[in-house]
């Protein structure tokens, strides 16, 4: 009994297994419990089902399950979605990876000109929120048929753009494979940058065709670049929400996401959270695939020591024209989206673009009176814009801080216990939210926390759900990034502190946070940007009291308000890329480095 | 026995319960609503899916000079609002005070049924109001009629509502998507009423000049009128805004006979718009259709269960129906420093107090009502689902 005891109050005199304990706690609470929760929702009937399934509120009921997979309308609400979520996604990958990694190989392989700021604007999209490309493509080629006045595009030439190409697939393919593009570029350019200059002093020194060295060599060479882009790419392209949103709803495309959010919002949320588990599944199937390939696939080592001066490819007298048309690509991807905010937000008719059509006061504006097209004050005088942004930045604030914190210490406390079973339980637990597509992790939580749970609270509606929500959802980027530099900590280290007998808080402030720095630092940005940016996590959490600035954008753009919401998308932009540069400037991590570039 | 005794009387004590709920109204009077209101700590939140409520809760504050904490007014739309208000009563979070909802049906269903608002008037509302007062109190009616592009489309060209199904007009007619605007899918739910599809039964044969014949999955008239409204291509636009605009474009490569059933109020807001850029929209509308012209829809003001302060909100409540909540009066500001208008010169929104006049040029709403749809709440939330069903299928 005593021995027992005497090993209890050992392991708790370690600051790790407490922290250990605390996570599984809490995580087990924030994670797992939520699972549960809506595999329950599933099976019960909601407020707005009452007339539906007739039956009383909150009673058990099989009508969903029967509804999505056993009935005429599975159809309608799963199998279509699906099917489109599925091809919009692999064509987007196809999209990224011949855009991206083209664009690499063009910039690592060959003289191509201006290298220098077209990689810097290649990877503006990424910087961006990811429906940037997608109300860009809207503001070029709506069509009188469904988006109100033609956009900017018809105005300029005059030739009407046909309904398949400003709404449906297309655009969601190409507006997606573009915003992923700089993935596959710093991903697959990493690898072409560095790769072994031998392998092809080799081919030339044997005559080979520059043909056969781009399919024997480079090809093979980039292929497991190309593998994680595909998963990367794939797996956000699924669970992505606002794009399909923007620009397959005129013409009733739907996805999961879409179709998940319209029957959460509308009257059958039961099939919505069985959407929302369908997601999970799938996204947990394609990180085992990705899990298998890592195991099996053989491996190329791309960094060797030797010489790295690899010959570039002369484009010769395809120089100039083959610049400029990557120049105009890139252009398009970068700087022209924001043209196309700037003009829509300042012209008073639409589908006219002539400078007498312009006014400021979509911005700075009186409210002219609600019957009047200007119902509203402009986007800097109007009291609602500035709580939201107050709002979103408090709340990015608070998810940093809280991801970043825990994520470093989970990473701590994982790392010193490595092997155990705690140890590795809460590794995976902190895992488990990056496996959880955002819209079906908000789905889960707003099942959980509508309500009073033991000591807890309804969290419906206010600031504390989207900090939890946000937290969470982040808690995997930092943590990764707290265990892989701790990793690379001796422990001995500490240990020097522990037998000086200095006590943990001040082996914490003294000898570890000081040397974990940067890691530390990065822990608390990148949740920031991702936080600004972010729209599928919070859209069906947010009421008219938490409102955050992304789902402010969605919400006017729902009600037709186009100079507001276009005015309101740059000042989202102009504060992520104001964040990055200040984080850039700060700490020199980018977003490339971040993602595992040069 | 004993059993059977119990139930009577406690159908005996539902009935005396339901007659209270009929009785007279509150007796309780502005000022004194007011004074209580003040006492009770001086703040008011209201939820909207109308701007001018959101404008006028603003400028009921300024105007008597009460020490307001916090007035937040808050514009969202009618699904998201009703899913807020239902989740925040049900689980005890504080919200709304005083809701402005449209979508009776949900209203009905989902937040009265459940007892998560109620509906209030005192004696000065019931004088102004009357009937409108139950079963829900009508604070605005607004109209969605069928507009359309008076270049292509000639005036009296269109007369009957089966217009919608010719081959003639396909892929010209729009309207928000009815699975976005619950007032859209109850006014469709609304014609599959017996009454209704009737009316439309009759409508079929003065259009067509023959016997309407029924499809295998249409039980009525009214089914079968959605239907080949849906098949004849109708277009879901995503605003009526956007739509007026859409169908009012001039300058149309392809001269089409576009037409839409959206609010009046777009059709005069997007008709300013041609003081901007001459002749730039070229709208009309049908007042005069077989059977009906289009639809109107209340938007009710209610009082949440759970209310901070309801004092408060049934002053605002009883103000609202004044011409000084109606049409401001001239000085009262809002917080951005602009005047308070209201709904003046407003086309489209009539209030429950029908002594108010209406915007000059528009008729007043019991003429529209003789040639419109109205809501009825109890039947659209009995039927709902199922209409809506049926269009996932038949589209």
């Amino acid at each position: 009994m005593n021995k027992k005891w005497n090993r209890v109050k050992t392991f708790l005199s370690k600051p790790y297994n407490i922290l250990l304990i605390l996570l599984l706690v809490t995580l087990t609470y924030l994670v797992v419990l939520p699972l549960f929760s809506i595999i329950r929702d599933t099976f019960i009937v909601h407020a707005s089902e009452k007339s539906r399934i007739k039956q009383a509120v909150g009673s058990f009921t099989l009508y969903h399950w029967i509804r999505a997979f056993n009935s005429s309308f599975s159809k309608i609400l799963i199998w279509e979605p699906l099917w489109h979520s599925v091809y919009t996604s692999v064509l987007a990958c196809v999209v990224a990876i011949l855009i991206g990694g083209g664009f690499a190989w063009l910039v690592t392989r060959t003289d191509l000109l201006w290298k220098n700021g077209l990689t810097k604007l290649f990877i503006f999209p990424y910087i961006m929120p990811s429906w940037t490309l997608a109300l860009a493509w809207r503001n070029f080629f709506k069509n009188a048929v469904v988006g109100g006045a033609p956009g900017i595009f018809t105005a300029l030439t005059g030739i009407t753009i046909p309904n398949w190409f400003a709404y449906g697939p297309f655009p969601i393919i190409i507006t997606t494979g573009l915003h992923y593009a700089p993935f596959a570029y710093i991903l697959i350019g990493g690898v072409l940058r560095n790769m072994d200059a031998n392998l092809e002093e080799a081919a030339i020194i044997l005559q080979t065709t520059k043909a056969r060295m781009f399919t024997r060599i480079t090809i093979p060479m980039v292929m497991p670049a190309v593998m994680s882009t595909i998963i990367l790419v794939f797996s956000s392209a699924m669970s992505s929400f606002a794009v399909p949103q923007f620009l397959g709803l005129p013409v009733r495309y739907y996805v999961l996401t879409t179709e998940m959010y319209s029957t959460i919002q509308g009257t059958n949320p039961g099939v919505g959270y069985i959407i929302a588990i369908l997601m999970i599944v799938i996204s947990v199937g394609i990180m085992m695939v990705n899990q298998h390939m890592i195991g099996t696939r053989k491996s190329y080592a791309t960094v060797t020591g030797k010489s790295a001066n690899i010959s570039l490819f002369h484009l010769k007298g395809a120089r100039l024209p083959v610049s400029t048309i990557i120049c105009a690509l890139v252009l398009c991807m970068s700087l022209i989206p924001m043209i196309s905010f700037v003009l829509q937000s300042l012209i008073l008719t639409d589908g006219n673009y002539s400078l007498s059509n312009m006014t400021l006061d979509f911005w700075i504006g009186l409210s002219k009176g609600g019957n009047d097209y200007q119902d509203k004050a402009g986007i800097l005088r109007n009291a609602d814009v500035w709580k939201t942004l107050f709002n979103s930045l408090r709340l990015s604030v608070t998810c940093a801080l809280g991801a970043g914190t825990l994520g470093f210490l989970a990473g701590y406390a994982i790392v010193r216990r490595r092997g155990s079973l705690i140890s590795r339980t809460v590794e995976n637990l902190t895992f488990i939210p990056y496996l959880i597509p955002s819209m079906a992790f908000s789905a889960i939580y707003l099942s959980m926390f509508s309500q009073q749970r033991a000591f807890i609270p309804s969290l419906y509606g206010t600031f504390a759900i989207l900090a939890l929500i946000g937290t969470i959802k982040y808690l995997p980027m930092a943590s990764r990034s707290g265990v892989n530099s701790m990793l690379q900590l001796s422990p001995e280290i500490e240990e020097a502190g522990v037998i000086m007998g200095v006590p943990w808080i001040r082996r914490m402030t003294q000898i570890i946070i000081p040397i974990e720095k940067s890691t530390i630092v990065s822990g608390y940005l990148l949740p920031f940007v991702s936080c600004m940016r972010e729209l599928s996590l919070f859209v069906i959490l947010v009421t008219a009291n938490n409102r955050v600035l992304t789902t402010l954008l969605f919400f006017y753009d729902e009600k037709g308000w186009a100079q507001y919401g276009n005015a309101i998308n740059l000042l989202i932009i102009f504060i992520v890329l104001l964040v990055n540069f200040v984080v850039e400037k700060l700490t020199g991590a980018s977003i490339e480095k971040g993602v595992g570039g040069k | 026995m004993k059993k059977i005794l119990a139930l009577a009387l406690a159908c005996v004590m539902l009935l005396a319960l339901a007659a209270c709920a009929f009785a007279d109204a509150d007796t309780a009077t502005f000022e004194e609503l007011l004074e209580a209101g003040k006492a009770n700590g001086n703040k008011l939140t209201l939820y909207s899916t109308h701007s001018v409520s959101v404008a006028a809760i603003d400028a009921f504050a300024n105007k008597y000079g009460i020490d307001i904490e916090l007035v937040e007014g808050t514009q969202i739309g009618d699904n998201n609002q009703i899913t807020q208000v239902a989740t925040e009563v049900s689980s005890g979070v504080s919200g709304a005070d005083i809701i402005f909802i449209q979508d009776g049906a949900r209203t009905v269903s989902e937040l009265v049924e459940e007892g998560y608002v109620y509906n209030w008037y005192n004696q000065e509302i019931l004088d102004k109001v009357g009937d409108d007062c139950e079963p829900l109190l009508v604070w605005d009616y607004c109209n969605k009629v069928f507009i359309y592009n008076a270049d292509y489309v000639e005036d009296g060209e269109i007369t009957n509502i089966w217009y919608c199904t010719d081959p003639q007009y396909a892929a010209t007619l729009q309207m928000k998507d009815p699975e976005k605007e619950g007032v859209n899918m109850n006014f469709l739910v609304m014609l599959t009423s017996e009454e209704n599809s009737a009316a439309l039964e009759e409508a079929y044969k003065a259009y067509y000049g023959k016997d309407i014949e029924l499809d295998a999955d249409c039980p009525n008239a009214g089914y079968q009128f959605i239907k080949m409204m849906y098949q004849n291509g109708m277009l879901c636009g995503d605003s009526d805004g956007n739509i007026a605009k859409a169908i009012g474009n001039p300058e149309q490569e392809a001269p089409t006979k576009w037409s839409a059933l959206i609010t009046l109020n777009k059709y005069v807001k997007n008709l300013k718009d041609s003081t901007v850029k001459p002749g730039s929209q070229t709208l009309n509308y049908v007042k005069e259709m077989q059977p009906v012209a289009g639809f109107i829809y209340p938007i009710y003001g209610l009082i949440t269960a759970n209310a901070d302060n309801p004092e408060l909100a049934k002053a605002f409540l009883v103000w609202l129906f004044t011409e000084d909540g109606w049409f401001g009066d001239g000085e009262t500001t809002q917080r951005d420093g602009s005047v308070y208008v209201g709904m003046t010169g407003r086309f489209g929104d009539y209030s429950g107090n029908q002594a108010i006049p209406v915007a000059e040029g528009d008729s007043p709403v019991a003429e529209w009502k003789q040639v419109l749809i109205q809501e009825d709440p109890i039947f659209a939330a009995e039927n709902r689902a199922d209409v809506e069903d049926f269009i996932k299928m038949i589209k």
